[in-house]
């Protein structure tokens, strides 16, 4: 993690999942890139004059690609006027005023001794997850992963996740709203609090619990984690107006 | 009618005319002239880039800011480089940081012991009496300048949680030692590197081996913005803490001009506050306003650049008084570099032998009628400083080494404005007011 900094950031790719759901990777500045996994940065989409300092309305993203490296990427789904002007109005080759990096939404390795990492994931609330995760193949630790999406289309980081299955500390644990999942276990329907907790027995005691999501979800959760005693101290949220 | 950029380029054209004129190149004068033991050294660039700000008039911190810590962090190898508006003031916020609740159960709480040294600059204590804690005294080398590491290793007590030691004139402490004893002991190790930025320890830059750091940029030091200073770490918690502390102990981490940089301005919860209140005004430490304009650290931007080169003119004068001086070791200690450290010399320390036959007074005293500049060692004994005599502190063991340098030390310049022709004319002065003094034997 570094200072904050605002830098123009060229669009370099554009990938799509399906209807209104889109990656989007940036080439920035090397130094631009030291933040710690489940930063964000801002995005704008109007102009900056750095001479004149005022930082226009802009809307935040995690970082979902790793640190020190020369390009930042960010996941996002089309839900209200901003993201439908960044749906029309972003490019490969356009150049983005970003901002970062922010935010305590931080995965420290130590919680691990305490007992298993469940990381909650509600569509593109997988990305502030997914440096940690690349960040620490090979290691100790029981890291899962409760990931929800509506659509086949819309899993994101499929290889890598494909990859991660093997490695002996992570946990996968997919639901798909409507459809099935090709080359990877997944349940049908929503997720759940039920599920998890029944999945992790007595773990669920020792257990942190990160959430990230749609607001709903996140709120549910919370309740929902706290109805099991969880103690508030082990649950960490991301979360956004 | 000219547009914005060239109005601003008219305006930096005639700026660096301006520069030509009014500071050119100066002469010097042997026996006019003065030589100062420390000073600016600027070209026509940092008055531009102040111009070019002050041009913005945005006026607090704004992209000059950014740029500048971004730089220092980038120079000095840490994570967070955050500015403010003097040493004193860095020392003060870093100090401060290590008693913030962020930190929890490590944090400083009043009573606890700090370990220093009464032979330097106050406002390396200060922060640790206005904290209500007791600072814990120790002697220093002569030569090096820095502390004892024997008195150190005895003064720890069960009550000790950290040492906050400078960097005496630029020459690293023996940081071998101290980081040991830090992890043996479970302590907090603040560097104070107000004299002493670009100077290296087995090849790091001082400031990376503690928790946390800071750096001066009044006008006498390495680098200087007139009045302004840094600190910087590798540790977000306490970048946080520090940040907070320096920007009236606010919780919230927008710049001027940002708003809802947290994404959750009106949707958290903190204190008794209502759910949602406005987290620009949400306060998580008792903290000052510390900070500096986008002007200050517009010169700063373009002192970055010269850094490199004013380290290497500080170790290169300091090279040629020490060939100087070895003619006189008879009646002069003269300064050493500590063992694995390759210092940035803030200046060149030298202590008048008991036996050379005149005082450091009376030689200060000549240097001076002859338009030469000197410094004491800071505070020599702060102990013995009005201000101190009724604080409480401990005093780890006799501070025999601090007192000679309060009577007999003083410091010659090594800043980047010093030429070996000053320096000639100062040790030719040295060489006569000598031949008159006979040695006390």
């Amino acid at each position: 993690m570094a200072n904050p900094i605002k830098v123009l950031g060229r669009i370099a790719s554009i990938h799509t999942y399906g209807e209104g759901v889109y990656e989007v990777t940036f080439e920035v500045p090397l130094r631009v890139t030291r933040f710690l996994p489940g930063q964000f940065l801002h995005l704008t989409l109007d102009p900056f004059d750095p001479t004149t300092g005022y930082w226009p309305e802009s809307r935040v993203f995690s970082i979902a690609s790793q640190p020190r490296q020369d390009s930042v990427t960010v996941v996002y789904s089309v839900k209200g006027q901003y993201t439908r002007r960044m749906e029309r109005e972003l490019r490969v080759g356009h150049e983005v005023w970003l901002k970062l990096p922010y935010g305590d939404f931080i995965i420290n390795e130590d919680l691990l001794d305490q007992g298993p990492v469940v990381l909650l994931a509600g569509g593109t609330g997988v990305a502030p997850y997914w440096p940690f995760l690349r960040a620490r193949s090979a290691r100790g630790g029981e890291v899962h992963l409760y990931y929800g999406i509506r659509r086949p289309d819309h899993l994101l980081f499929r290889d890598g996740l494909m990859e991660l299955q093997h490695e002996p500390w992570f946990r996968l644990h997919l639901t798909v709203e409507d459809g099935v999942l090709d080359g990877l276990p997944s349940a049908r329907g929503r997720l759940s609090i039920v599920t998890v907790a029944h999945d992790l027995g007595p773990a669920v005691d020792t257990a942190n619990f990160f959430l990230s999501g749609p607001p709903v979800m996140i709120h549910n959760f919370k309740s929902q984690l706290g109805a099991l005693s969880v103690e508030s101290k082990r649950i960490h949220i991301d979360e956004w107006e | 009618m000219k547009n914005e950029r060239e109005l601003r380029d008219e305006i930096l054209g005639l700026v660096k005319e301006f520069y030509a004129v009014k500071f050119g190149k100066p002469e010097f004068i042997p026996g006019t002239s003065p030589v100062r033991y420390a000073g600016r050294v600027f070209d026509e660039r940092e008055i531009q880039s102040l111009v070019d700000s002050s041009l913005d008039f945005w006026l607090t911190e704004g992209r000059y800011a950014e740029e500048f810590q971004a730089q220092f962090a980038e120079f000095v190898g840490t994570e967070f480089a955050i500015l403010t508006n003097s040493g004193s003031s860095a020392n003060l916020l870093a100090f401060s940081a290590l008693t913030s609740e962020l930190l929890g159960d490590r944090r400083l709480r009043a009573g606890d012991e700090v370990i220093s040294v009464a032979a330097g600059f106050p406002t390396t204590v200060n922060p640790i009496l206005q904290s209500n804690m007791v600072p814990v005294f120790c002697d220093v080398d002569i030569g090096t300048y820095n502390i004892n590491i024997d008195q150190l290793r005895a003064a720890i007590s069960p009550k000790t949680r950290a040492i906050f030691l400078a960097h005496t004139l630029g020459n690293p402490y023996n940081l071998d030692a101290i980081v040991e004893l830090v992890k043996k002991h479970d302590l907090w190790l603040i560097e104070d590197c107000c004299d002493a930025l670009g100077s290296r320890y087995h090849g790091k830059h001082v400031g990376t081996f503690g928790h946390v750091a800071t750096c001066s940029f009044y006008p006498a030091h390495h680098i200087t913005i007139g009045e302004g200073g840094m600190v910087f770490t590798d540790d977000e918690v306490i970048a946080r803490a520090v940040t907070s502390f320096r920007d009236w102990g606010r919780d919230c981490y927008c710049h001027g001009g940002e708003n809802n940089t947290c994404g959750k301005r009106f949707s958290s919860q903190y204190g008794t506050l209502p759910r949602g209140y406005d987290h620009k005004y949400v306060y998580s430490h008792i903290g000052y306003n510390l900070k500096v304009t986008d002007m200050q650290a517009a010169i700063g931007v373009e002192q970055m650049k010269k850094l490199p080169q004013f380290v290497e003119r500080r170790k290169q004068n300091f090279r040629t008084w020490t060939e100087g001086f070895q003619r006189w070791t008879d009646r002069f200690i003269l300064p050493v570099a500590t063992v694995g450290s390759d210092p940035s010399w803030f200046a060149f320390p030298v202590t008048v032998k008991a036996d050379a036959g005149f005082t450091r007074t009376e030689l200060t005293d000549y240097l001076a009628r002859h338009q030469v500049e000197t410094r004491n060692l800071f505070a020599g004994n702060l102990l013995r400083q009005p201000a101190y005599l009724k604080t409480v502190h401990r005093v780890a063991g006799p501070l025999a080494n601090t007192d000679t340098i309060m009577k007999d030390t003083f410091f010659l310049g090594t800043y980047p404005g010093l030429s070996v022709a000053q320096i000639n004319h100062v040790l030719e002065l040295l060489r006569e007011f000598i031949s008159s003094h006979g040695l006390k034997r």
